[in-house]
C-alpha cells in the first residue's frame, strides 16, 4: 500500500508547484526585459556630439569641421544628403517619419515632392493634435523608438526635450552645413534665431514659425466719428485710433465696444492650453528693461506687484469677451473675429492672412495692425511707456535623438526650412507657418494687397507710428516664453490658475501666488543651482537692443 | 517527470502561457513597484529608470499631501457615484420597458444601444459642442422657457462637472440596460406569478420579488461600470480638458498630466499603484465577497 497524500501536503505541493512556475516565469520575464532594455541602453559614452574646437571668424579661420560646399543652405543640405548616400550611410528605402501639428500639413507638403524627387527619400507624415504634440514626443523619453525622425512642436518645450535627451543637438551640423540662422536678408528675424533655435547656448532646432503677437483692431469702428465722439464723452480722452497705448486704454476700448451678441469687446485665448499666451504680453511690459519670470535666485516673480497687476488686467477683460471664451481656441477665434464679431483680437500673425482672404473674411481692408499696449514704467530717465511683445508659441522642427538617421533628419529640416524654401512653406494654403526669416517679410509671394488672401503689405511693412517695418518691429521686441527645463509643467500650472481666475474660482492675486508656489516646487525638483545657470543663459535671449520704449 | 500523467502533461503545456502571463503581469508590476520607489524624472536628465534615485516611500508621502491628487479623487468619486446611480435608474427603467414584446422592439433596442457604440472621444467632442454657450442645449432650453437661457455649462465648475456626468450617463446607460435586461429576462417567473396570484401589485412584485432577485446582476453591472467610470478620460479630455481650472480633472486626467506632460514617472507610478491596490481591494470585498454563496 503506497503512502497516500495527506490533505495538508496536497495544498503545500500545489503551492510549491505554482510558486516554482512563478519563479520560472519571473526569471524568464526578467531576462527578456533585461535583454530588451539592454538593447535600448545608450552606446558607451551616451549620445555624443562632436565638440567644435574652433570658431570661424569673418576673416576665415580654418574650422575644426569642414563646411560642406554649396552656395545656399538648401544646396548645402542637398549636398550633405548626397555625401551621406555616397558614404553608404543611407540604406536604400530609407524613409523619414515626420510629425506635424494638426491643421498645418502644408508646412511639410509645400516642399515634399521636391525633396522626394531630389533625394529619393520619402516622407511619412503623421498629423498630431496641437495640444498633444509635446505629449507624444515626450513618450520617446521612455519608449526610445526612434520614430518619428523629425517632429514639429513649440520652441518653449525645447528645454524639457533637450534635458530629457529626446532631441538631438544640432550645433555641429549647423556649423558644418550652415542653415543661415542669423542676419538679414536670409537669416531668421531677430530674435527668432535665439529663441526658437537655441537652448542653453546650443542649437537644437530649426525654426519654422514666428508667433509674435499682433493686435488686430477694427479700423472702421475706430475711425467712425460717432464712435469717437461717444468714447471721448464717456471716458474723457480721445479714442486711440491707432490702437491702445496702455492696457488701461485697452480695457476702456473693449468695454466701450462690447455690444453683445453682435459685437464683443475682444477675442483673446482663454481656453486651456492657450490661455497663458495672452497673459505673457501683459507681463512682459511691467518692468524696465524687461520683466523677467525669475530673479537671479530662481524665485518666481509671477506674484510680484507687477505680476499680480498683469494677472488682474488679464482677468479684467473676460466680461467683454464672447461668452464661449472658455472653449475657443485659435481655430474658432479666427472665423468669429473675421466675421466682424470683435473689436480687437490679440493673435498670431497668420490671422492677418486669414482676415485678408475674401472667401472667409468680412473684415478685409477693415483691420488695423498694432503693437501691444504697454505700461508706464520707471526707467533711469523717468517714467516711460514700455511696449513689449511676446513670442507666444512658435513652432520649430526638431530631430529625434533616437532616430536611426539623425544627420539625414537634420539635413531635411535645414533643406525644408531654408531661406529658399520658407516662402513656399508659409504661402502654402495648408500651412499656418508664419514668416520667420527676413526674406519672407518682403517676398511678393507672401505679401499682397488688401483682399488678396496674402499677408497685407501694410501688416508686414508698416506699423503704427513708426517707420520700422511692422512685422519685424513687433518680432524684435518680443520676450520669449519660459524657455527652460520644467517650462511645460510651469505653463500647464499657470494655464490652470489663469483659467480658475477667469472663472472667478479664485482672485488674480491667489492665482498668481499659487502659480509662484507651484513654479517654486518645479524649480526645487529640477535643482535650483542648475536652474540658476539656465536662467543666466535665458536672460540673453531677451531682445535687448530694441526695448519698445516710446521716446519722449 | 511522467509525461503520461495527464496533470503533468497539462501543466507542462501550460507553462509557456503561465510564463507569458507572469511576464505580462508580474514583470511590469515589479517594475512599477520599483519605479514608484524612485524619483525617475527624465526632464531632470534621468534618461533611464536606473539613472533615478531610490527614495523609498517619498512619492507616497508626497501624494498623500497633494491637494490636486485628493481633488481629482474626490471629483472622480462624485462622477462615478452620480453617473452610475443615474445609469442604474435609467437602465432599469429601460430594461423594464423592454422586458415584454412589442412592435418595433428590435429597432428600438438598436437605437438605445447606439450611444454605447460611439467612440468616447467623439462623444466628448459632441457634448462640448452641445454645451457651448450658444449651443443647442441652451437653444433648446430657451425654446422651452420662452426666453433666452444662457447657462455656462462649460464655464463654471459645477455645471461643467454636471455636463461630464451627463455625457457619461448618455453613453453608458445602454450598457447598464443590457446587463439589467438580461438579468430580468433570466429571472424565474414562478415567484413573480405567485405574487400576482396572491394579489401583489406590479410595484410590490417588483420591489419585493424581482429587485431582491436582481441584486447579483445589479452588483455586477455596478462593478463593471465602476471599474470603467473610474478610468474616465477620453470624453472629459475632449470636452473640458479638465477645466475650467481643475474642476473636471478626474483621476485619469491627473495621472496623465503628471505622467505624460510633466514626466514625473516615479510619482505617477506611486499614485497609479495605490489606485490599483485600492481598486483590487474594492473589487474583492465590495463586489466579489457579497456574491459568494453563504454556507
Amino acid at each position: 500500500m503506497g503512502r497516500e497524500n495527506k490533505p495538508a501536503e496536497k495544498p503545500r505541493r500545489d503551492f510549491l508547484k505554482t510558486a516554482g512556475a512563478g519563479v520560472v516565469g519571473l526569471a524568464v520575464g526578467a531576462a527578456a526585459g533585461y535583454g530588451v532594455s539592454a538593447s535600448m541602453a545608450p552606446p558607451p559614452g551616451g549620445v555624443v556630439t562632436r565638440t567644435v574646437t574652433e570658431t570661424v571668424t569673418a576673416a576665415g579661420t580654418a574650422p575644426a569641421v569642414a563646411r560642406v560646399a554649396g552656395a545656399t543652405a538648401k544646396e548645402r543640405a542637398l549636398n550633405g544628403v548626397k555625401a551621406l548616400k555616397a558614404a553608404g550611410q543611407i540604406p536604400s528605402g530609407t524613409r523619414l517619419a515626420t510629425y506635424y501639428y494638426a491643421g498645418s500639413k502644408g508646412t511639410i507638403t509645400a516642399t515634399q515632392k521636391e525633396w522626394e524627387d531630389s533625394t529619393g527619400i520619402l516622407l511619412d507624415l503623421v498629423e498630431v493634435p496641437v495640444e498633444l504634440a509635446y505629449d507624444k514626443i515626450m513618450m520617446e523619453a521612455t519608449a526610445k523608438t526612434g520614430t518619428p525622425d523629425v517632429f514639429i512642436t513649440q520652441y518653449r518645450q525645447m528645454g524639457d526635450l533637450a534635458r530629457a535627451k529626446v532631441i538631438a543637438e544640432l550645433t555641429d551640423w549647423a556649423y558644418k552645413y550652415d542653415p543661415v540662422l542669423r542676419g538679414a536678408p536670409f537669416g531668421y528675424i531677430y530674435p527668432v534665431d535665439l529663441q526658437e533655435a537655441t537652448y542653453a547656448g546650443k542649437i537644437w532646432a530649426m525654426p519654422i514659425d514666428c508667433d509674435t503677437q499682433t493686435f488686430y483692431y477694427r479700423k472702421d469702428l475706430l475711425e467712425d466719428p460717432k464712435e469717437q465722439e461717444g468714447f471721448e464723452k464717456q471716458y474723457g480722452y480721445p479714442l486711440p485710433v491707432k490702437g491702445a497705448e496702455t492696457w488701461d486704454q485697452y480695457l476702456d476700448m473693449i468695454k466701450f465696444f462690447h455690444r453683445p451678441p453682435d459685437l464683443f469687446g475682444c477675442y483673446e485665448h482663454r481656453s486651456l492650453y492657450w490661455s497663458w499666451m495672452c497673459w505673457e504680453v501683459r507681463y512682459a511690459c511691467k518692468k524696465f528693461p524687461v520683466n523677467y519670470y525669475f530673479d537671479d535666485d530662481m524665485n518666481p516673480l509671477i506674484a510680484s506687484p507687477e505680476g499680480i497687476k498683469a494677472m488682474e488686467q488679464y482677468v479684467a477683460t473676460v466680461p467683454f469677451m464672447d461668452p464661449d471664451w472658455p472653449t475657443l481656441t485659435w481655430a474658432e477665434v479666427y472665423p468669429r473675429m473675421a466675421s466682424g464679431k470683435g473689436l480687437v483680437t490679440q493673435n498670431f500673425p497668420s490671422f492677418a492672412k486669414y482676415a485678408n482672404t475674401p472667401e472667409v473674411s468680412k473684415v478685409v481692408g477693415k483691420l488695423l495692425y498694432a503693437d501691444p499696449p504697454g505700461e508706464y514704467v520707471d526707467t533711469p530717465s523717468g517714467k516711460k511707456l514700455l511696449r513689449s511683445n511676446s513670442m507666444f508659441g512658435g513652432w520649430s522642427a526638431f530631430v529625434n535623438a533616437y532616430s536611426k538617421n539623425t544627420e539625414l533628419a537634420y539635413l531635411y529640416t535645414q533643406w525644408a526650412f531654408s531661406p529658399e524654401n520658407m516662402p513656399l512653406v508659409s504661402t502654402d494654403p495648408g500651412s499656418f507657418a508664419d514668416p520667420s526669416r527676413y526674406v519672407q517679410v518682403y517676398d511678393p509671394r507672401q505679401v499682397g494687397p488688401e483682399g488678396s488672401g496674402k499677408f497685407p503689405i501694410e501688416y508686414m511693412q508698416g506699423t503704427v507710428g513708426s517707420a520700422v517695418d511692422g512685422y519685424v518691429h513687433r518680432t524684435s521686441i518680443s520676450a520669449p516664453d519660459v524657455l527652460m527645463e520644467g517650462g511645460s509643467e510651469m505653463y500647464n500650472i499657470i494655464d490652470k490658475y489663469l483659467s480658475s481666475a477667469c472663472h472667478k474660482e479664485m482672485s488674480a492675486t491667489d492665482a498668481a501666488q499659487k502659480t509662484a508656489a507651484e513654479w517654486t516646487k518645479v524649480i526645487e525638483r529640477l535643482g535650483r543651482d542648475r536652474m540658476k545657470e539656465v536662467n543666466k543663459w535665458f536672460k540673453t535671449v531677451y531682445p535687448m537692443d530694441v526695448l519698445g520704449i516710446v521716446p519722449g | 517527470m511522467d509525461l503520461n500523467n495527464p496533470k503533468t502533461f497539462t501543466r507542462l503545456f501550460g507553462l509557456p502561457m503561465s510564463a507569458l502571463l507572469f511576464f505580462l503581469g508580474v514583470f511590469p508590476l515589479t517594475l512599477i513597484v520599483y519605479v514608484s520607489l524612485t524619483d525617475w524624472y527624465p526632464i531632470a536628465g534621468q534618461q533611464y529608470f536606473w539613472d533615478s534615485r531610490f527614495i523609498g516611500l517619498g512619492n507616497f508621502v508626497e501624494f498623500s499631501q497633494d491637494a490636486l491628487f485628493g481633488g481629482s479623487i474626490l471629483r472622480t468619486v462624485i462622477v462615478v457615484v452620480v453617473a452610475i446611480s443615474l445609469e442604474l435608474v435609467f437602465g432599469l427603467i429601460l430594461a423594464l420597458l423592454f422586458m415584454d414584446r412589442f412592435r418595433g422592439k428590435t429597432i428600438l433596442t438598436s437605437i438605445v444601444l447606439l450611444p454605447m457604440m460611439t467612440v468616447p472621444a467623439v462623444t466628448g467632442y459632441i457634448f462640448r459642442m452641445l454645451f457651448l454657450y450658444a449651443g443647442p442645449v441652451n437653444d433648446a432650453l430657451s425654446g422651452i422657457a420662452g426666453t433666452r437661457v444662457s447657462v455656462g455649462w462649460l464655464t463654471s465648475a459645477w455645471p461643467a462637472l454636471a455636463s461630464v456626468i451627463l455625457m457619461d450617463v448618455w453613453q453608458w446607460t445602454p450598457l447598464m440596460f443590457l446587463i439589467l435586461l438580461s438579468g430580468l429576462l433570466a429571472l424565474p417567473q414562478d415567484p413573480i406569478n405567485a405574487a400576482y396570484v396572491l394579489g401583489a401589485s406590479k410595484w410590490q412584485a417588483f420591489r419585493h420579488i424581482m429587485l431582491p432577485m436582481m441584486k447579483p446582476i445589479i452588483l455586477v453591472g455596478v462593478v463593471i461600470r465602476t471599474m470603467d467610470a473610474i478610468k474616465i478620460f477620453d470624453g472629459v479630455f475632449l470636452m473640458t480638458h479638465g477645466g475650467p481650472g481643475y474642476s473636471t480633472q478626474t483621476l485619469s486626467l491627473f495621472l496623465y498630466e503628471i505622467g505624460f506632460k510633466y514626466m514625473r514617472l516615479g510619482y505617477t507610478a506611486a499614485m497609479a499603484l495605490t489606485v490599483l491596490v485600492c481598486l483590487a481591494l474594492f473589487t474583492r470585498y465590495v463586489a466579489i465577497k457579497p456574491l459568494k454563496p453563504k454556507v
